[in-house]
């Protein structure tokens, strides 16, 4: 497994969050060092998409702080350094007349400030984006001719072009096929590996996950586990499941019995 | 034909503003269009029609009034209404679009009422109502060429930002773009080039020429930048021969603008027939 280093890049602690009375998070402190790869795991309704909303300053917690790159929240600035794909952007308008090259763009448009305009340098790095994630080829097509997975690997091209330091995916792999599923895998893979990229990745799919993160936390409105990849394997075999995991979530996503 | 047009000096004025709301219309139109707020247009035009009718009112009191253009006061009930549609959309966060209707049946309520205080429900109303080329100043022109150039300044420097924003605005937001401030501009400016247009186009019809040209310029266009160049020709192209045709056949402006649009959009839906 990757050596990991020992500065936090995203810190929560005890966050609490209650919609309508219902609590949905309670007291979860979590923390992602630098370098690592953390799946963050839960069934639907768990409160993963709020805890990254939360961490993305959308929403406000009812208690619980949160620090990114060591500065809270309400602080932080550099929101450059945080590349975010939203379960959202495969939701989009998909009649909408932009280019690939326009919507790879569009992640510089931040810290580019007002009244700036792309330059040599800005091209580049969208040109460095797209061979990355492999769309260099389809940088003239609208967006809306792509397929699920072409278009992901677009979404995530927006969020690297901001060269930013850790990379949050929000249940990116829905309604998307198997086989692009696996390689988007190997490419989150290649990023945490060989460029070093931070990475949180929220999934309901626990299987093919664990093959590849360093981290894992589970969610359900409190935090039930956090810890290594080898660690929640261990655990899941000999306490909760009794046998493999991985089984058990692909017998569930088929739609068959357990 | 042209030369007749340009002999008078009326005419000239309302052929300099045609063309000049002939492309800021549907410029603007193309983000209200991305971010499917086609009905804003409506609200606003309606707002400006409820300030029309407070000049009126207005005006027979306060003879200063009198020789000023009511479309400034109508200006500025659109820019007022489009703060107040802003408030609204957060008061109703899960239900947006419930701000247009209720924008566009306050604007229409009291303009009805300003109105029939003034009694003013002649040649005027109709006027404003569907747009008209008689009687335009130069004064006029000058108003409508400044906001131009505010428009056309603001579109250049915030592209990139009003893309973003059309395009996925929770994601902007989170990449740092002043999402507030950046639709709080929009909506003035909308407001705006919205006011400009009611003297050629008319109240009612403003949005036909806001949203006709870039409903046919998505069916066609293969990148962002591109769904501004057809929908600056379709919208030249509508009020040009439009404006022409009203002139010769007498009838309102505002009308042959939109059946010109009207026509090229069914030109285009009828060229490619893929679904959108």
């Amino acid at each position: 497994m990757l050596p990991v280093n020992q500065q936090t890049v995203l810190e929560t602690d005890n966050v609490s969050y209650r919609y309508s009375k219902q609590p949905v998070l309670e007291n979860v402190s979590m923390e992602i060092k630098k370098g690592s790869f953390l799946g963050l795991v839960g069934p639907n309704g768990s409160g993963k998409s709020t805890l990254i909303k939360i961490l993305l300053g959308l929403i406000a917690p009812d208690a619980g702080e949160i620090r990114l790159f060591g500065t809270p929240l309400k602080k932080f600035k550099h929101w450059e350094k945080i590349g975010y794909v939203s379960q959202k952007a495969n939701s989009f308008n998909s009649g909408f007349p932009a280019t690939v090259q326009e919507v790879v763009a569009m992640g510089l448009y931040g810290q580019m400030g007002l009244f700036r305009f792309l330059n040599k340098t800005h091209k580049r790095k969208i040109e460095n984006a797209l061979e990355q994630v492999g769309m260099s080829d389809y940088k003239k097509r609208t967006i809306g001719e792509l397929s699920g997975g072409q278009q992901q690997r677009v979404f995530i091209a927006r969020a690297l072009v901001s060269e930013p330091d850790i990379l949050i995916l929000d249940e990116p792999t829905v309604g998307v096929d198997a086989q692009s599923v696996q390689q988007f895998y190997t490419l989150l893979s290649t990023l945490n590996i060989e460029k070093g990229m931070t990475l949180l990745l929220v999934t309901h799919d626990v299987g093919v996950m664990t093959r590849y993160v360093s981290h894992v936390a589970c969610l359900n409105r409190i935090l039930h586990f956090h810890g290594t990849s080898e660690e929640f394997e261990e655990q899941n075999l000999s306490s909760v499941y009794g046998h493999d995991v991985t089984m058990i979530t692909h017998g569930h996503e088929s739609g068959g019995p357990l | 034909m042209l030369a007749v047009f340009l002999q008078y000096s009326f005419l000239r004025y309302a052929l300099i503003i045609g063309l000049l709301v002939g492309f800021l219309a549907p410029v603007l139109g193309v983000f209200i269009v991305m971010r499917r707020q086609a009905l804003i247009t409506d609200a606003l035009s309606h707002i400006t029609l409820t300030g029309i009718a407070f000049h009126l009112l207005m005006a027979q009191s306060l003879t200063v009034l009198q020789p000023v253009n009511p479309v400034y006061m109508g200006m500025g009930f659109s820019v007022t209404g489009s703060l107040l549609l802003e408030r609204l959309r957060h008061v109703y966060a899960s239900y947006k679009e419930l701000a247009v209707p209720i924008i566009l049946s306050s604007g229409i309520g009291f303009g009805v009422v300003f109105l029939s205080l003034a009694d003013e429900f002649g040649s005027d109303l109709f006027r404003y109502l569907f747009g008209s080329i008689i009687a335009v100043t130069s004064q006029d022109a000058l108003v409508v060429s400044l906001i131009a150039v505010i428009v056309i300044l603001f579109i250049i420097f915030f592209y990139k930002e009003l893309f973003f924003l059309s395009f996925d605005e929770e994601q902007a937001k989170i990449n740092g773009i002043p999402t507030k401030t950046i639709n709080f501009l929009f909506t003035v400016i909308a407001a705006l080039v919205i006011a400009s247009s009611i003297r050629i186009v008319g109240i009612l019809l403003v949005s036909s020429l806001m949203i006709l040209p870039v409903a046919a310029s998505v069916r066609l266009s293969k990148s962002f930048k591109q769904m501004f160049v057809y929908a600056f020709l379709f919208g030249e192209l509508s009020v040009a021969v439009g404006l022409l045709t009203a002139f010769y056949f007498d009838v309102a402006p505002g009308g042959m603008i939109a059946l010109t649009a009207l026509l090229i959009l069914g030109i285009v839906i009828g060229l490619k027939k893929e679904t959108h």
